[in-house]
């Protein structure tokens, strides 16, 4: 990974199993990024930097072996409300329990 | 009478359930699947049948949306459904085309949104919703990573999931 990103501006630690399905949400809003984790907030990233993602290739699972369920795009920060919903409707056909320390990264360039 | 497997019905099991039409709200190409109906399902729907709502168009429309859960489908923004030779779907242990070296899945957004010569283009207000497992673990899964593509200057995002060995002395 070390040709992807060098710099980690937020390390967010959170407890996952595996084999469990898990939401992840991540939105940017202006210069604050927000992360979600199956629809409770997670960390705050201030000043996070701009991000250009115009005309770029997108990779998905890179040193990944499991399930990528669903994966959606939205042009618009998500509100935390609109998040939370998201899971419930989630949670009426997905269990979601929690073991084991992991961390979510975003890196850039 | 006979004792029918999953999918068929009828005394002698002659009826294809799928010639029922059990897709429902507009979903549409029902097959079989490990015992299973599934049908392609318009993006607002989800489910083995598109039974019910699906979160991640209720109530805010994603620029791109990628679903795995029908097997080698992918869908789109306009619920279209697109053959995906170089991916699999629900279990992505060593898919088709599966890149072995790095241990990826890759696709370009113009192949799949299908915005002619438009890619995805995201300010700096955005989202990004992934619902993933992992199987296996690697001390740095990635989930999503956008690497341009000769833009100088630019800030990829990569989101990443990482994890540390712990060992402990007595």
């Amino acid at each position: 990974m070390s040709s992807y990103g060098s710099l980690v501006i937020k390390t967010a630690q959170f407890i996952i199993s595996l084999n469990t399905p898990y939401l992840l949400t991540v939105g940017k809003n202006g210069n604050t990024m927000r992360i979600f984790v199956n629809g409770n907030p997670f960390a705050t990233v201030s000043n996070a930097p701009s991000i250009d993602i115009t005309n770029n290739k997108m990779f998905l699972g890179y040193n990944f072996i499991g399930i990528l369920d669903e994966v959606a795009l939205y042009s618009s920060f998500l509100t935390p409300t609109k998040i939370t919903n998201q899971m419930a409707l989630l949670l009426l056909r997905i269990i979601f329990p929690f073991s084991f320390f992991f961390f979510f990264h975003l890196l850039f360039f | 009478m006979c004792l029918c497997v999953d999918g068929y019905q009828g005394v002698n099991c002659q009826i294809d359930q799928c010639t029922l039409n059990p897709c429902q709200n507009g979903g549409f190409g029902c097959y079989h699947d490990s015992g299973k109906l599934l049908c392609t399902c318009p993006v607002k729907f989800r489910g083995n049948l598109c039974e019910y709502d699906n979160p991640f168009t209720l109530g805010a429309n994603p620029i791109a949306y990628y679903s795995f859960s029908s097997k080698n489908k992918l869908l789109d923004q306009t619920g279209n459904g697109h053959d995906l030779a170089p991916f699999l779907t629900e279990s992505m242990d060593y898919p088709l085309n599966y890149d072995q070296d790095n241990q990826a899945l890759t696709f370009f957004t113009t192949d799949i949104v299908g915005t002619s010569s438009s890619s995805i283009t995201l300010g700096d207000n955005f989202s990004i919703s992934i619902l993933f497992s992992i199987s296996k673990f690697s001390s740095i899964t990635t989930l999503v990573l956008f690497s341009p593509t000769g833009v100088t200057g630019s800030k990829p995002l990569t989101i990443t999931v990482s994890y540390i060995f712990y060992s402990f002395r007595s």
